[in-house]
């Protein structure tokens, strides 16, 4: 049940970063709420079930974008493995820390996905994607305490 | 066996999604890719369109309540508006009429007629809004690939991209700033010729101007025909800043697209009819 409930967060999360969004970029940046979902699971549930959701999470986002398949569904795996080390060690409900946590989360895995990108295309890093990497961070950062509150509310109905 | 697995399953089974990654990085850009694609568009589009349209009639309320408080004087500058356009059209009709007997007189034919087609954005890319979008007109209402996408902007009307990828529905744009779109482009004052390549921002890179090409910002950047997807003439951007390439071959630009890719509502999606 759990597990379908993520899935659908994922949906709609895709539906609000490709429409509400779209229209509220700043520098081009879109909050990515389908990694502010992976970094909270991870946090809870730990590498495993972070890296599994970090997969199906990026893969859905690269069917939708016009790049390769299988990069950002690779960058979001990793993210999710990095970020279940902080199982039990982060305090669920500091909102800040999370903030800080996924702002940094943010640019390494945007740079992580420029990164691939570069490696696998003919993509080349441009010094204003880095604006758009820390705008973003900064997007999602500031999200992600709202996220943090939908996400617990899903684990709290499902106990 | 077992107890490598338990000690270390969390890093096999990363190994194991990165492995996947790659080989789905690695996989050509085939029709079996592209079905698990249009599965996600056809599962997702109908939710984009509803969503999309419930924030169009929002903003459109919105919209109208500030409309309201400047109708009268609007009203007056549209009447006289509306006189001055009659009068207008009174000369372009003139004008035309002599255009069609000139013609006629040099039986001059021309190659091709353009018709165009209204349709609304649906959505655009989950990470970045200057690469693609999704429009609600598809292969059901005669939309093909290639086919040239222009925008209204703030009273402007500019190039916004061109059509990739056709679902009976709804259509993917590429947008011009996307860095996989190249186009040619000349310089409106002095002819000179360039490509124009997306910087997946408001800007778009200009490469190989000529070493003597006469350019300077301000300078007006329209399609230059060549390449046979765009036809000649269209309203690309503004020259903002020139510069040496680092080869000393050729010089360099930073233009503005005239309109801004990100924001775009609707679009006019111009296609070709070759006589």
């Amino acid at each position: 049940m759990l597990n379908s409930y993520i899935l659908l967060s994922f949906i709609i999360s895709l539906l609000l970063e490709t429409t509400v969004f779209s229209r509220l970029s700043i520098y081009g940046a879109k909050p990515d709420f389908t990694l502010i979902i992976i970094v909270l699971i991870a946090v809870k549930k730990g590498s495993m079930t972070g890296q599994i959701f970090g997969f199906i999470g990026g893969l859905m986002q690269d069917c939708l974008s016009y790049g390769v398949l299988g990069g950002q569904a690779m960058v979001k795996a990793i993210t999710g493995f990095g970020s279940g080390f902080l199982k039990n060690k982060l305090e669920e409900n500091n909102l800040l820390l999370i903030m800080i946590l996924v702002f940094v989360v943010t640019i390494a895995s945007g740079f992580l996905g420029s990164l691939a990108k570069a490696f696998f295309t003919a993509y080349s890093f441009l010094s204003q994607e880095v604006v758009r990497i820390v705008v973003s961070a900064g997007y999602n950062a500031f999200l992600s305490p709202f996220v943090a509150l939908v996400v617990k509310k899903i684990y709290s109905a499902n106990k | 066996m077992s107890y490598l697995w338990v000690k270390y399953k969390e890093s096999i089974v990363l190994i194991f999604l990165v492995i996947l990654g790659l080989v789905l990085i690695g996989s050509p850009f085939n029709k079996q890719v592209q079905s698990v694609r249009a599965f996600f568009y056809y599962l997702l589009i109908p939710a984009q369109k509803i969503s999309n349209e419930m924030l169009q009639d929002n903003s459109r309320l919105a919209k109208n309540i500030l409309s309201l408080i400047t109708l009268r004087e609007e009203n007056l500058n549209l009447q006289e508006e509306n006189y001055r356009l009659k009068s207008q059209i009174l000369q372009a009709q003139e004008a035309l009429f002599e255009n069609k007997q000139l013609e006629n007189l040099l039986a001059y034919k021309k190659e091709s007629v353009y018709y165009s087609q209204l349709a609304r954005v649906i959505s655009g890319e989950p990470e970045n809004c200057y690469t693609s979008i999704w429009v609600d007109k598809g292969s059901v209402d005669a939309i093909a690939v290639n086919m040239v996408v222009l925008a209204y902007q703030r009273g402007l009307i500019g190039l916004a991209g061109r059509i990739i990828e056709v679902l009976p529905q709804s259509s993917r744009v590429l947008l011009i700033t996307d860095q996989q779109s190249e186009l040619r482009v000349i310089n409106e004052r002095a002819r000179y010729e360039s490509v124009a390549q997306g910087e997946n921002n408001l800007s778009l890179r200009l490469r190989y101007f000529l070493n003597e090409a006469d350019i300077q910002p301000g300078d007006i950047l329209v399609t230059s025909g060549k390449g046979g997807i765009f036809p000649p003439g269209l309203k690309v951007g503004t020259l903002f800043k020139t510069f040496q390439e680092e080869d000393k071959l050729f010089k360099g630009g930073i233009a503005q697209p005239e309109i801004n890719p990100g924001l775009l509502e609707e679009v006019l999606i111009l296609s070709t009819v070759r006589r």
